[in-house]
């Protein structure tokens, strides 16, 4: 059943033509509160050109940085019902959305690594682990003030594998290719990588490179749209796209859809 | 010598009108051979339409010869000898079974045993995702000429705007390609992947015969982890013709501390001007003593 919702979080506004929506089956969580920044913000103040901007679903943002934009609701669930199946294992995020992303998957019991050069910049790390900290995940997170895939690269040569990965870094070419290349090198044996969006053609990419390394690919048609890829013991959830709205396809994603 | 630990395969194409470059090539292959230790070497061969007696001479030389051309793509309205260009993204697929792959064009000679061992050692490297030359080497046409740099860069961006977009084109607007006449890559690597998908997306256009050195080359900037190898690896000899030296070595024109390993005997059937007339680089090329 679509859940219906008010943005969750202090300072959040939205005017009454956007929404959130989660997709039934879903578990819900709602950790909005452990980020006071957080804020619904106007798409079309965001100068990236491949956001999906016509959309009624709620695009959330940080007030402190207006054009970085982060999971929504229904995306952050992918994530958070994604990570309950990974419970206890080892878990990667490229790209730190001022710890949102992180705060769904770490809840969702997984051992988390970030990487991000952000996390070098003091007061994004110190708001992060304060959310972190009140949402009361910090205990599971470790914070890599690094570009990727270099500190992915680090971590990995030193005999970390990962066994669940988040790519939401960098989405300029050819940096999401690269993410996914290091992803696949430290992945452990089974193992399941999101995407974040898919809806750029240059993070698409990403998709169609471990496609034809023999992932499996599953898109999720969120606002600005998720994959999974995944090898060996590993089910992705399930995910149904708001009916109210009706999502295309784009071009670039048909052959992997 | 021990057993092999590694085992890699040499592979080119031609055509009948090609094959006397072809066995020139082989013939330094073959010559490099014994500086490959504990390498297990195979040479195999992507027969464009060559004759029975060629087909039968590359056999006598233990020679693997794959002629099923219609596994790869083919560009609309490309010359077949374009299937030289698109079988390379393919070599883990028709010919499985080996730790790597070393791609020679035809017009490539080894100078010297180290221009193939290089590659050969180079591929003992598991994060490398691909051995090959930048074309950065100074005493290029294109390097050297400001109005040749032009026109170079120009039309390589074009190129790259018409297949994968300006976002690409204009990453790569200054950045001097890699030449795919040479290249090592393990079968594990992650360039293949790319490459292919690379080149499926050039079929698009018409054809030009770099499109599929474009494609190596994004798949490149895509993957990272590859090894630049210098200049004298591949050396590409109408844009700088080599110098023999006074002790037979061949050397770059401009530093004759700086011996050519391997020759690359590009833009061989191309006119040129010389004190004879009329001539081909190929004629140039073996006047020089650089080839057979």
């Amino acid at each position: 059943m679509q859940l219906m919702e008010k943005a969750g979080a202090p300072g959040m506004t939205a005017s009454s033509k956007f929404y959130d929506y989660v997709s039934p089956g879903l578990k819900t969580i709602r950790l909005g509160d452990y980020f006071p920044n957080l804020i619904a913000g106007d798409p079309s103040g965001c100068p990236w050109p491949h956001l999906r901007r016509d959309l009624p679903h709620i695009w959330y943002c940080d007030r402190r940085a207006g054009g970085l934009g982060v999971l929504n609701r229904d995306e952050a669930h992918i994530l958070y019902n994604t990570a309950l199946r990974f419970v206890g294992a080892e878990a990667l995020e490229i790209g730190c959305s001022m710890g949102w992303a992180a705060c769904h998957m770490a809840a969702g019991g997984v051992s988390l690594d970030m990487v991000d050069p952000l996390l070098g910049t003091e007061w994004v790390r110190r708001s992060i682990m304060e959310s972190l900290t009140a949402a009361g995940v910090m205990d599971r997170v470790r914070l890599h003030a690094a570009p990727s895939p270099e500190g992915l690269d680090a971590l990995g040569s030193a005999g970390k594998r990962w066994s669940l990965m988040l790519i939401d870094g960098n989405h300029d070419f050819p940096q999401p290719m690269r993410d996914a290349v290091a992803c696949e090198r430290w992945a452990a044996t089974s193992a399941a990588i999101v995407l974040h969006h898919v809806n750029a053609p240059t993070v698409s990419e990403g998709v169609y490179f471990l496609r034809d390394r023999g992932w499996k690919i599953r898109i999720y048609q969120t606002a600005q749209i998720m994959a999974v890829a995944w090898r060996g013991a590993v089910e992705p959830i399930d995910h149904v796209p708001d009916p109210a709205v009706a999502l295309a396809i784009p071009e670039h994603l048909r052959a992997a859809a | 010598m021990g057993h092999p630990d590694m085992r890699m395969c040499c592979v080119l194409a031609c055509d009948a009108g090609f094959f006397h470059q072809l066995l020139a090539c082989i013939g330094t292959i073959e010559a490099a051979r014994p500086a490959l230790a504990g390498i297990d070497l195979d040479i195999a061969v992507v027969a464009i339409d060559l004759t029975e007696p060629q087909i039968a001479t590359l056999k006598d030389k233990g020679v693997i010869i794959h002629d099923r051309l219609s596994e790869f793509p083919r560009f609309s309205g490309a010359p077949k000898h374009a299937y030289a260009l698109t079988c390379r993204p393919f070599m883990p697929e028709f010919l499985p079974g080996y730790d790597g792959y070393l791609w020679v064009d035809s017009d490539i000679r080894f100078l010297h045993l180290d221009g193939l061992r290089y590659y050969a050692e180079a591929l003992r490297v598991e994060s490398a995702s691909v051995i090959l030359v930048q074309e950065t080497e100074p005493c290029y046409t294109f390097n050297r000429d400001p109005k040749v740099a032009r026109f170079f860069h120009a039309t390589l961006a074009g190129r790259l705007a018409s297949v994968y977009g300006e976002e690409v084109a204009e990453y790569c607007r200054y950045f001097t390609p890699f030449n795919a006449g040479l290249f090592a890559a393990r079968a594990s690597s992650p360039i293949w992947a790319r490459y292919r998908r690379n080149l499926h997306k050039a079929l698009r256009v018409p054809y030009d015969n770099m499109l599929e050195q474009d494609a190596l080359n994004v798949a490149i900037h895509e993957t990272g982890g590859h090894v630049r190898a210098p200049s004298p690896l591949n050396w590409l000899c109408s844009l700088a013709f080599p110098t023999r030296r006074s002790d037979g070595a061949w050397c770059s024109p401009e530093n004759w501390a700086q011996p050519i390993l391997v020759a690359h005997l590009t833009n061989s059937t191309s006119p040129v001007a010389n004190a004879h007339g009329k001539a081909t680089y190929y004629d140039l090329y073996r006047q020089a003593g650089l080839t057979a």
